[in-house]
C-alpha cells in the first residue's frame, strides 16, 4: 500500500472518530449518541486495519477488528435495551431526561 | 537510746491522742508534746533509718549540729504551741498542727533529697488544712497559699532531681550547677518569702484560729531557711534579697491595722535577717542566720499567742478598736513586751544577740548592713505602735488573762526569750558552728542603742499621730497577682476562641470545597463523555511525553 | 499451659466474649456477669505473663500473616505488658462501675454497650501486645471503629456530632499511620518492632524518613490528643461516664501515647529521632500541649470537660518523656500511663457518681457537694493531689523521673513546664475541692451504690498505693524500671 493511501487512509479514519465523538458528545438524542458511537468505532477498526497493511501484521490487525466488532455488538446491544427503558420510563429520548446522577 | 525520727512520734502519736475526748485528749496532746521533744533533745547525731522507695535508699534521720538544731527549736515550740492550743476544744486543729509539726521535723532531718520532697508538701498540706480548718475568709487564702506552696514544692523537686543528675548523689547537701541553684534557692525562696513570691504570708496566717496562727508562724519559713543554710547557695543575691525582705516587711508592717498581719509582715522581715545570714555564706552569716531562726521563733510565737489572747478576749483583730489593755491583762502584757523588745533587738533579750550576729556578718557588704541597719529601726517603731495602742494608751475595752494553759505557754515561751538574752551561752553550745560572738562588745551595744533610741524618740515624738492605726492605704503585691490571674483567664478564652476559629474555618472552607466540586456532577450524559476523553487524551499525550524523553 | 496460648488468650477472650454478651441480652444478670469474668480473666492472663518478661524471655505468637514481614504478631514484652495489665486491671474496675451506672440510670441498649467495651478491651490488649507496626495498625483501626456506638450511646443529635468528628479525626490518623506503614513496607520490607529502633529505618533516605516520622506523630497524635489534633476528645465527653473514663482517660488515649513511645523507642529509635531533627519539635509540641490544655480546664465549668483538658494536658507528660529519650525520662513516662491512668479514671468515677445521685454536671452547681458525698469527694480530693503530683501518690514518682530525665537530657527549662502545670492542676481541681467542703449547705449523706462507690475508692486508694508502694512485684514500677534499664542512654 502507498504511503499517500495510508495517509488518506488515517485521515478518514480520524475524521470517522471525530465525527462519532461529536456524535456523544454533542447531540441532544440517545440514538444520535448511539450512532456517533458506532461510528467511532469503526474509525478505529479502520485505523487497526490500515496499520496492520502497513506493517504487515493483517493477521493480528483482524484479530483485533473481530474483537472490536463483538465488543461493539454487545455494547449496541446493551444501549438500545437501556434507551428502550428509558423511553418507557420517561416517555422520551433526549439526553437531558437521564440526569438523575447529578451531584 | 532510741534514736528515732521525731516525726514518727506525731504522725503515729497525733491520731492515737485524738481518740481520746475532752480533758483527756487535751493532757494526752500536751504529753505527746513533752514525749517528742526529750526525744529530740536526746537524739545522737549519725545517719540512720534507712527505707528502700523508688530505686533509692532514702535516709529518714540525719542527725547533724544543723539538723538537730533547728530540731531543738522546732520541738520546743511544738511543745508550748500545743500547750496553748490545748486551751480550745478543737480536735481538727490539734491533729492538722501536728501533723504540721510531725512533717516539718521530717523535713528537718531528711538526709536525703527524696524524703525532704516527701515531707515538705507534706508540710504544705497539712498547713493548708490546718488554714482550711477554721473555714470562712480561710478558705479563699488557703486555696492561694497552696498555690504558691505546691509552686514551690515543684520548683524545688525539679531543682533537687536536677542536683541528683549534676552530682550522682541523693544525699541533701550543697548545690552546684546553676540550673539546680536557681530551681532550689526559688522553691526554698517560696516558702521563705522572697519578694514577690511572699504575699502568701501575710494574706493566710492572719485568718485562720489563733492558735492555728502560732504554728503556722513557726514551720514553713524556717524550714525555708534550714534548706537554704543546707543546699548553702552562698549567692550575694541572695543575702541581698534578705536585706530587701527585711525592710520591705517592716515597711508594710507599720501600715497595717490587723495585728497579725502586722506580725506577719514582721516574718517577712525578721526571716530577712536570715536570709541575709545564711546567703552570705560565711560561717558567721550561717551562724548567725540560724541563731535568729532559733530566737525568732520563740518570740514570734510568742508575739502570736499574746495577740492571740487579746483576740480571745476583745473579739477584736484590729488595733484601732482598742487600747488600754496593759492593765486588765497584765500577763499577756508582759508576755507581750518581753517579746517585742526581742524583736526589736533590745540588749538583754534574746534577738539583741542574733540580730547582732548577722549585722556583724554583713559588714562586708555595706548595702546590706545599711538595710539591716533601717529594719531594726522599723521593728522597734512598729512595736512601740502595737504596744502603745493595744496595752498602754488610754482605752475602755474590755478583756483578761487568757486560759491557764494559755498563759503557761507565754510566761514559758517568755523566760526562754529572757534566758538566752541574759546567758546567750545557752545558745551558742548548740549552734552548728563555734561562734566568736560577743554581744556585750561597746561597739555592738551602742549600734543597737542607738537604733532603738531613735525609734523610740520617733514614736514618742511624732509616731503616735503619723502612726494612728487605720485601715492601710497600702495594696501589696496581690494586687499583681490578681491582676495576672483575671488576665490569664482573658488570654485562655481568647486562645479557645481563636482555636474555634481555625477548627470551623477549616471544617467551613472543606464544606465549601465539597459542595463546589459538587457541581462538577451534572449527571449529563455528554459532559461525561467528553471529560472521559479529554481524560484519556491527557493521559496520551503525557505517555508520549514521557516516552519522547 | 504454654505462655503463648496466655498471650493469644489475653487479646481474643474479649473478643470473644462478646457474642457471648449479645447472645445473654435478656439476661442482665448473667450478661453482667460474663463482662466481669471476662474482664478478671484477661487481666489474669495478662499478669501471668509478667515473670516471663522480667527473666528476658518474650512469649509470642503469630496470629495472622498477609505477606512476608506482614503479620498480625503478638509479642510480650515490658512496655506492652504495663499498658495491658494496667488497661485489663482498671476494666475489671470500670465493668463492676458500669453496672451500678448504667442500671442507677436506667439507661438503653446496655447489651451493645457491654458487647462493644469487651471489644474495644481486646482491642487495646491487641494494640499494647503487638510486636510490629502493622499488627498495630489493625487492632488500633478495630479500636477506633469498636468505640465509635459507645461514644454514641446516647443516639441524641449531639452525640452523632460528637461521633462523627470523633470518626474523621481518629480515622484520619489511622489513615496517617497506613501510609507510613506501607512507605517502610514498601521501601525496607520491615515494619516490627526493636527496642532502640528498627535497624531496617535507618536505610531510608532521610526525606523519606522525616516523612514517616511526622505521618507517624501526626498519626498516633490524633489519639494521644497533642495539640491541635486533640479537638476530638472534649466533644468526645458526651458519651457515658464510664467510657469517658476508662476509654478516653485509659484505653484509647493511652493507646495513642503507646503508639508514640513505640513510634520512637522501637521504630525509629532514640538515634534516628535525634538525626531528623524530630526532638525539638516533639518536646516543643508537648510543652505546649501539657499548658494549653491545663489553661482550657481552668475555664471550664462542665466538670466531665473539665477532666478532659486534665487528660490532654497528662498525656504530654508521657510523650515529653517518650520525646526527651533518655532512661530516667523513659521510666517516669511509662509508669505515668499507670499512675496517670488511676488517678484519672477515680476522678471520671467521681464526676459519673455525682450525675447519677444529683444529675448534676457543672462545676457551679457543685456547692456542698462533699457533705453529701464524703467519700466520693474524699476520693476526689486524693486524685486532684496526685495530679499535682504530691506525694505519696503516684505521679509523684513520674514527675520525679521526668525531671531526672530531663536534667540527663539537658533540657532543664521543661522542668519549668511541670512546675507550671503543677500549679495549674491545683488551680483548677482545689475550687471543686473546696466548693465540696466548704460552702453550701449540709444535707443527708447519699453516697452512691457500692458499685459505684467501690470502684470510685479503689481507684484513688490504687493510686496513692502505686505510688507509696513502689516496690510492689512485677508492678507498675517494677516494669518501667526493667524497660528503662533496657534502654542505652
Amino acid at each position: 500500500m502507498g504511503d499517500s493511501f495510508l495517509a488518506v487512509t488515517f485521515g478518514f479514519a480520524f475524521a470517522l472518530f471525530a465525527l462519532g465523538l461529536y456524535g456523544i458528545v454533542a447531540r441532544e438524542s440517545l440514538v444520535r449518541v448511539l450512532f456517533g458511537l458506532v461510528i467511532m468505532t469503526k474509525g478505529v477498526t479502520l485505523t487497526f486495519l490500515a496499520a496492520g497493511n502497513a506493517r504487515d501484521q493483517l493477521g493480528t490487525a483482524q484479530a483485533i477488528v473481530f474483537t472490536i466488532i463483538v465488543i461493539e455488538v454487545a455494547v449496541a446491544a446493551l444501549a438500545l435495551a437501556v434507551m428502550v427503558n428509558v423511553h418507557r420510563t420517561t416517555g422520551s429520548l433526549s439526553v437531558a431526561s437521564i440526569r438523575r446522577l447529578q451531584g | 537510746m532510741i534514736a528515732a525520727p521525731p516525726f514518727l512520734i506525731f504522725l503515729v502519736g497525733a491520731p492515737v491522742v485524738l481518740l481520746a475526748r475532752g480533758r483527756a485528749r487535751r493532757v494526752g496532746l500536751v504529753v505527746l508534746a513533752g514525749l517528742a521533744l526529750a526525744l529530740t533533745l536526746l537524739l545522737p547525731e549519725g545517719v540512720g533509718w534507712t527505707v528502700r522507695f523508688m530505686e533509692y535508699d532514702l535516709v529518714l534521720l540525719r542527725a547533724d549540729r544543723l539538723s538537730l538544731f533547728t530540731g531543738y527549736v522546732f520541738a520546743l515550740i511544738t511543745f508550748l504551741g500545743v500547750l496553748y492550743a490545748a486551751a480550745f476544744a478543737r480536735p481538727w486543729l490539734h491533729l492538722y498542727a501536728l501533723l504540721y509539726a510531725g512533717t516539718s521535723l521530717g523535713a528537718v532531718f531528711a538526709g536525703d533529697v527524696v524524703t525532704l520532697l516527701i515531707f515538705w508538701e507534706g508540710m504544705a498540706i497539712t498547713s493548708t488544712l490546718l488554714v482550711f480548718e477554721h473555714g470562712g475568709a480561710a478558705v479563699g487564702a488557703g486555696y492561694r497559699y497552696l498555690l504558691f506552696h505546691v509552686l514551690g514544692g515543684a520548683l524545688l523537686a525539679g531543682g533537687l532531681a536536677l542536683q541528683v543528675v549534676e552530682s550522682g548523689s541523693l544525699l541533701l547537701g550543697p548545690v552546684s550547677g546553676s540550673w539546680p541553684s536557681f530551681l532550689t534557692a526559688l522553691g526554698a525562696g517560696v516558702n521563705v518569702g522572697f519578694i514577690p513570691l511572699h504575699t502568701w504570708l501575710p494574706d493566710t496566717y492572719p485568718r485562720p484560729h489563733i492558735a492555728a496562727s502560732v504554728f503556722l508562724s513557726v514551720y514553713t519559713t524556717k524550714a525555708g531557711v534550714y534548706l537554704l543554710a543546707r543546699t548553702s547557695p552562698a549567692v550575694e543575691a541572695i543575702a541581698l534579697m534578705g536585706g530587701a525582705m527585711a525592710v520591705y516587711g517592716v515597711v508594710f508592717a507599720l501600715a497595717q491595722n490587723d495585728m497579725r498581719k502586722l506580725l506577719s509582715y514582721h516574718i517577712v522581715s525578721q526571716v530577712g535577717y536570715m536570709v541575709a545570714g545564711v546567703g552570705l555564706g560565711t560561717v558567721e552569716g550561717i551562724n548567725g542566720g540560724m541563731a535568729h531562726v532559733f530566737n525568732h521563733i520563740l518570740y514570734k510565737a510568742l508575739l502570736f499567742m499574746a495577740v492571740g489572747a487579746v483576740i480571745h478576749a476583745t473579739g477584736q483583730h484590729v488595733m484601732d478598736r482598742l487600747g488600754g489593755l496593759g492593765r486588765r491583762m497584765p500577763v499577756t502584757a508582759v508576755t507581750f513586751w518581753i517579746a517585742a523588745l526581742s524583736i526589736s533587738g533590745v540588749p538583754g533579750f534574746n534577738g539583741y544577740v542574733s540580730k547582732g550576729m548577722v549585722i556583724a556578718a554583713s559588714e562586708d557588704l555595706l548595702p546590706l548592713r545599711v538595710l539591716l541597719e533601717i529594719a531594726s529601726f522599723g521593728t522597734f517603731l512598729s512595736f512601740l505602735k502595737l504596744g502603745y495602742f493595744v496595752f498602754l494608751r488610754e482605752g475602755d475595752t474590755p478583756g483578761r488573762d487568757p486560759p491557764w494553759p494559755m498563759q503557761s505557754a507565754q510566761v514559758g515561751t517568755a523566760a526562754l526569750c529572757v534566758a538566752i538574752g541574759a546567758y546567750p551561752a545557752l545558745l551558742f553550745r548548740i549552734l552548728p558552728a563555734a561562734s566568736a560572738y560577743d554581744p556585750w562588745t561597746p561597739t555592738h551595744l551602742l549600734e543597737a542603742g542607738l537604733v532603738l533610741a531613735g525609734a523610740a524618740a520617733t514614736f514618742v515624738t511624732v509616731g503616735r499621730v503619723v502612726l494612728a492605726p487605720h485601715e492601710p492605704r497600702v495594696r501589696d503585691a496581690d494586687v499583681a497577682y490578681e491582676a495576672a490571674g483575671r488576665a490569664l483567664v482573658r488570654f485562655t478564652q481568647g486562645l479557645a476562641r481563636g482555636f474555634a476559629v481555625v477548627y470551623d474555618g477549616f471544617v467551613a472552607a472543606v464544606s465549601q470545597a465539597g459542595r463546589s466540586a459538587r457541581r462538577l456532577q451534572t449527571g449529563d450524559l455528554n459532559w461525561n463523555v467528553a471529560g472521559v476523553a479529554l481524560g484519556i487524551l491527557l493521559v496520551l499525550l503525557w505517555l508520549l511525553w514521557e516516552g519522547a524523553a | 499451659m504454654s505462655l503463648d496460648f496466655a498471650l493469644l488468650l489475653t487479646v481474643f477472650v474479649p473478643f470473644l466474649a462478646a457474642p457471648g454478651i449479645l447472645a445473654l441480652r435478656r439476661r442482665p444478670n448473667p450478661r453482667e456477669a460474663l463482662s466481669v469474668v471476662t474482664a478478671i480473666v484477661t487481666f489474669v492472663f495478662s499478669a501471668s505473663l509478667l515473670p516471663s518478661v522480667f527473666t528476658g524471655s518474650s512469649p509470642e505468637v503469630v496470629v495472622f500473616r498477609v505477606a512476608p514481614g506482614l503479620a498480625v504478631h503478638l509479642r510480650a514484652d515490658p512496655l506492652g505488658l504495663l499498658f495491658a495489665t494496667v488497661a485489663s486491671f482498671l476494666w475489671i474496675l470500670t465493668t463492676v462501675y458500669s453496672i451500678g451506672y448504667m442500671r442507677d440510670l436506667r439507661e438503653h441498649a446496655q447489651t451493645r454497650y457491654y458487647a462493644f467495651f469487651a471489644l474495644v478491651i481486646g482491642a487495646t490488649m491487641g494494640v499494647a501486645l503487638s510486636a510490629n507496626l502493622f499488627s498495630l495498625l489493625v487492632f488500633y483501626e478495630i479500636l477506633t471503629v469498636s468505640t465509635y456506638p459507645l461514644v454514641v450511646h446516647e443516639e441524641s443529635e449531639d452525640a452523632f456530632r460528637a461521633g462523627r468528628k470523633y470518626l474523621v479525626y481518629t480515622l484520619g490518623g489511622g489513615g496517617a499511620i497506613l501510609a507510613a506503614t506501607a512507605i517502610v513496607y514498601g521501601l525496607a520490607g520491615d515494619v516490627s518492632f526493636v527496642a532502640g529502633g528498627n535497624p531496617a529505618l535507618r536505610e531510608l533516605p532521610t526525606q523519606v524518613a522525616q516523612a514517616v516520622a511526622f505521618l507517624l506523630v501526626a498519626g498516633f497524635g490524633v489519639k494521644a490528643t497533642l495539640v491541635p489534633l486533640h479537638g476530638w476528645l472534649p466533644s468526645a465527653m458526651i458519651a457515658p461516664t464510664p467510657v469517658s473514663g476508662l476509654l478516653h482517660a485509659v484505653a484509647v488515649v493511652k493507646a495513642g501515647v503507646f503508639g508514640l513511645l513505640r513510634t520512637l523507642h522501637f521504630f525509629l529509635g532514640p538515634g534516628l529521632v535525634v538525626g531528623l531533627g524530630l526532638q525539638p519539635i516533639l518536646l516543643a509540641v508537648a510543652a505546649t500541649t501539657i499548658l494549653v490544655a491545663s489553661l482550657f480546664a481552668l475555664v471550664q465549668d462542665n466538670l466531665k470537660l473539665r477532666l478532659a483538658y486534665s487528660t490532654i494536658s497528662q498525656l504530654s507528660y508521657i510523650v515529653l518523656g517518650a520525646a526527651l529519650l533518655s532512661p530516667a525520662a523513659l521510666l517516669g513516662a511509662a509508669f505515668h500511663i499507670a499512675a496517670h491512668g488511676f488517678a484519672k479514671l477515680s476522678m471520671f468515677f467521681v464526676a459519673g457518681s455525682i450525675f447519677v445521685e444529683t444529675g448534676k454536671t457543672r462545676v457551679s452547681e457543685l456547692d456542698g457537694i462533699g457533705r453529701r458525698m464524703p467519700r466520693t469527694m474524699l476520693a476526689f480530693t486524693l486524685s486532684a493531689m496526685a495530679m499535682a503530683s504530691l506525694p505519696p501518690f503516684a505521679p509523684f514518682v513520674s514527675k520525679w523521673y521526668l525531671s531526672v530525665g530531663a536534667g540527663e537530657a539537658d533540657q532543664a527549662i521543661l522542668i519549668l513546664v511541670l512546675v507550671t502545670s503543677s500549679v495549674l492542676n491545683i488551680a483548677y481541681f482545689l475550687p471543686i475541692v473546696v466548693r465540696a467542703f466548704f460552702t453550701g449547705e449540709p444535707a443527708r449523706r447519699a453516697e452512691g451504690r457500692p458499685a459505684l462507690l467501690g470502684p470510685v475508692l479503689a481507684t484513688a486508694i490504687g493510686a496513692l498505693v502505686l505510688g507509696l508502694w513502689t516496690g510492689l512485684p512485677y508492678g507498675p514500677y517494677e516494669i518501667a524500671r526493667f524497660l528503662a534499664r533496657g534502654m542505652t542512654p
